[in-house]
């Protein structure tokens, strides 16, 4: 699972990296915004503790065995922020100690495992383990669930990282730069060993401490659950929109996938002899001659049967979001004085 | 005074004794050695980053600086003879810095082979097309699997580079106390507080070495033989739970010792003030290499 310096090229280690300093600026604001003082310290020795359970040889039918990574159960006890750092301090001392993992391959490997695994892993667990009370068979079975998926999904992560080596890097000759293996083989690969054992040894390890520490702490467990607060409505309508935005490619995707053609009736004058109509109309060659030229004809940048969408699309909502928050300015103007006034004593 | 007779009488000869027979390594003994070296890793490290030495002289944040910028150097390089001088130079610090030759040749073990496994059907016209220079099946000029020219320069290039990586990264371990190692990266921007809380998970990263070592070394004292994959796997649990709950009870005493010598919540480095004409030299002498490493190609 850790990526050694050599097998990622920077078109890939520096995106990483970029990506992790903003997970990680993000995760140290919220730890300092809900960390107490005291917990300062434990963020340091659960990072000891993350780096020394991965060291724990954990028995597989068969006569052999196995590590855990452990990030899920990090997770799942410090809550996904604190795992985060957590096990990004302890990828970060392995990398410099020990060679394990390389030092360039830091960020795609805290991606993958601190944050990866860490999340896909604890939103499976709160998933299954709901607000169940922390005796319930729901907390192991989600903890071991969730190790498992955290796993799979942080090796599929890995594998398409290296597996897009041969597409970003090549020399003039098309030889592969970085790891030369493509997609279909190496996500294949990554997936299959954590799929069939490794997953299946993380999610033992994970939901038999969960197991151990429902019975002999539930305490921790029911300390590190979070407390819901109420959402509003802003944050749900946010979400929402954003997951809109988010499945809005699939609108330009499909479409080319299915070699569909222009929306119907939606046609320029040369489309419409080709539809094989019997005159077009004068007005339409008109308004074509003469008419305003958008800045984007058919929401295209480059010749890319499927990217050159993608631009035009952010820039929409972008633009459409800036341009409905200048609208709702006067209304949040005239809203405020219904606040009532902070009186000082 | 005569020996009695029980004395004198002759014992038949005790029959050779079997063989001892090899204890079968469990995950218990297994996780202990694993522990055991990384301890012994630790304390190696330590020891030659104090012995005299040329990157022992520099200060960790140059060499930090100076270390990682070869590496990504080193991910930049494409031909072979500039990988190849790059190897040369690890080989040179390492003699200039009494690093042990061994510990380089150990280090190829960890990773560049392992990689060079993974390699092997990269050298195959099937994953890299190329000029047919050995047959392994099928006849003709290129036959159905061969190897290619081009997949020998893919996987030389690949392994080379790792191994060019993994060393400079095991010379920059093994030269500096681990103590300095992460006020260096100071160096590359990280902000202070990561840079306190790698200090101090290196400090108790041996404590709790020990502690799981402990834990480990009362199995096998307590236990006559080994348990179901069932058992064991609990106990792997549980040991991990007992040591979850000596993190907390640890980390709070650690608190209450940092609040006694004035802790607030603001982060302080101690800084070692040596940046000074050597490193200035080391960081110039290392970007020349760098340079001329890259325009080699």
């Amino acid at each position: 699972m850790h990526i050694p310096d050599g097998y990622l090229g920077p078109q890939t280690y520096l995106p990483a990296f970029a990506a992790m300093a903003g997970v990680w600026a993000v995760g140290l604001a919220r730890l300092k915004r809900t960390l107490r003082l005291r917990q300062v310290p434990l963020l340091a020795l659960g990072a000891a503790f993350s780096f020394v359970i991965m060291l724990f040889n954990v028995p597989i039918p068969g006569g052999t065995s196995g590590h855990a990574v452990g990030t899920v159960l990090v997770a799942i006890l410090f809550g996904p922020w604190a795992a985060t750092v957590v096990v990004s301090l302890a990828i970060i001392v392995q990398a410099f100690l020990f060679g394990d993992g390389g030092i360039l391959a830091i960020g795609a490997n805290c991606l993958n495992m601190a944050v990866v695994c860490a999340f896909v892993g604890w939103g499976a667990y709160r998933l299954i383990a709901g607000r169940a009370p922390v005796a319930s068979p729901r907390h192991w079975v989600g903890g071991a669930v969730g190790g498992y998926l955290g796993l799979v999904a942080a090796a599929v992560a890995a594998g398409v990282e290296l597996g897009l080596q041969p597409r970003l890097a090549h020399n003039a000759d098309g030889q592969a730069l970085y790891c030369p293996f493509g997609l279909s083989l190496t996500v294949p690969a990554m997936a299959l060993g954590h799929l069939l054992v490794f997953g299946f040894v993380e999610a033992a390890v994970t939901g038999l401490v969960v197991a151990y520490f429902q019975r002999t702490a539930p305490e921790m467990l029911a300390a590190a659950a979070p407390a819901r607060p109420p959402v509003g409505l802003f944050p749900r309508l946010t979400v929402g929109l954003g997951l809109l935005v988010l499945l809005a490619p699939l609108g330009v995707i499909l479409p080319a996938h299915f070699h569909a053609g222009p929306a119907w009736g939606e046609w320029s004058a040369a489309e419409v002899r080709q539809h094989g109509a019997a005159y077009v109309p004068s007005g339409l060659q008109a308004a074509e001659a003469h008419g305003w030229h958008a800045p984007l004809p058919d929401y295209a940048l480059p010749d890319h049967p499927v990217l050159r969408n993608l631009p035009s699309c952010a820039l929409g909502a972008v633009g459409l979001a800036l341009l409905l928050l200048l609208m709702a300015r006067p209304w949040a103007r005239k809203e405020a004085p219904d606040v009532p006034p902070v009186v000082a004593d | 005074m005569s020996l009695p007779s029980w004395l004198i009488e002759r014992t038949p000869p005790v029959p050779d004794a079997p063989p001892p027979v090899q204890p079968r390594r469990n995950a218990v003994r297994r996780a202990m050695s694993g522990l055991a070296g990384l301890l012994a890793e630790l304390l190696a490290n330590d020891a030659l980053a104090s012995q005299p030495g040329l990157l022992q002289e520099v200060d960790a944040r140059a060499k930090v600086l100076g270390v990682v910028g070869l590496i990504v150097v080193a991910t930049l390089l494409t031909a072979l003879p500039a990988l190849a001088g790059a190897y040369v130079l690890c080989l040179l610090l390492a003699v200039a810095s009494h690093v042990p030759l061994r510990r380089l040749a150990r280090a190829w073990l960890a990773v560049p082979l392992f990689s060079a496994g993974i390699m092997l059907p990269a050298l195959l016209n099937v994953v890299t097309p190329g000029h047919a220079i050995c047959i392994l099946w099928g006849q003709g000029d290129t036959g159905v699997v061969s190897i290619t020219d081009a997949g020998v320069a893919v996987a030389a290039r690949f392994v080379l580079r790792t191994a060019v990586c993994v060393s400079l990264a095991l010379l920059l371990a093994a030269t500096t106390p681990s103590a300095r190692l992460f006020r260096g990266l100071r160096a590359l921007g990280l902000p202070r507080l990561f840079v306190l809380l790698l200090g101090m998970m290196q400090r108790y990263l041996t404590v709790f070495i020990r502690a799981a070592e402990e834990i480990h070394l009362a199995k096998i004292s307590r236990a006559i033989t080994v348990g179901t994959v069932r058992q064991e796997q609990a106990w792997v649990a549980a040991g991990m739970g007992a040591l979850l709950r000596r993190t907390q009870a640890l980390g709070q005493s650690v608190y209450l010792a940092m609040v006694a010598r004035g802790y607030t919540g603001e982060v302080y480095l101690l800084d070692d003030a040596r940046w000074g004409v050597t490193e200035w030299v080391f960081l110039a002498a290392l970007t020349a290499c760098g340079a001329a490493l890259l325009l080699w190609h």
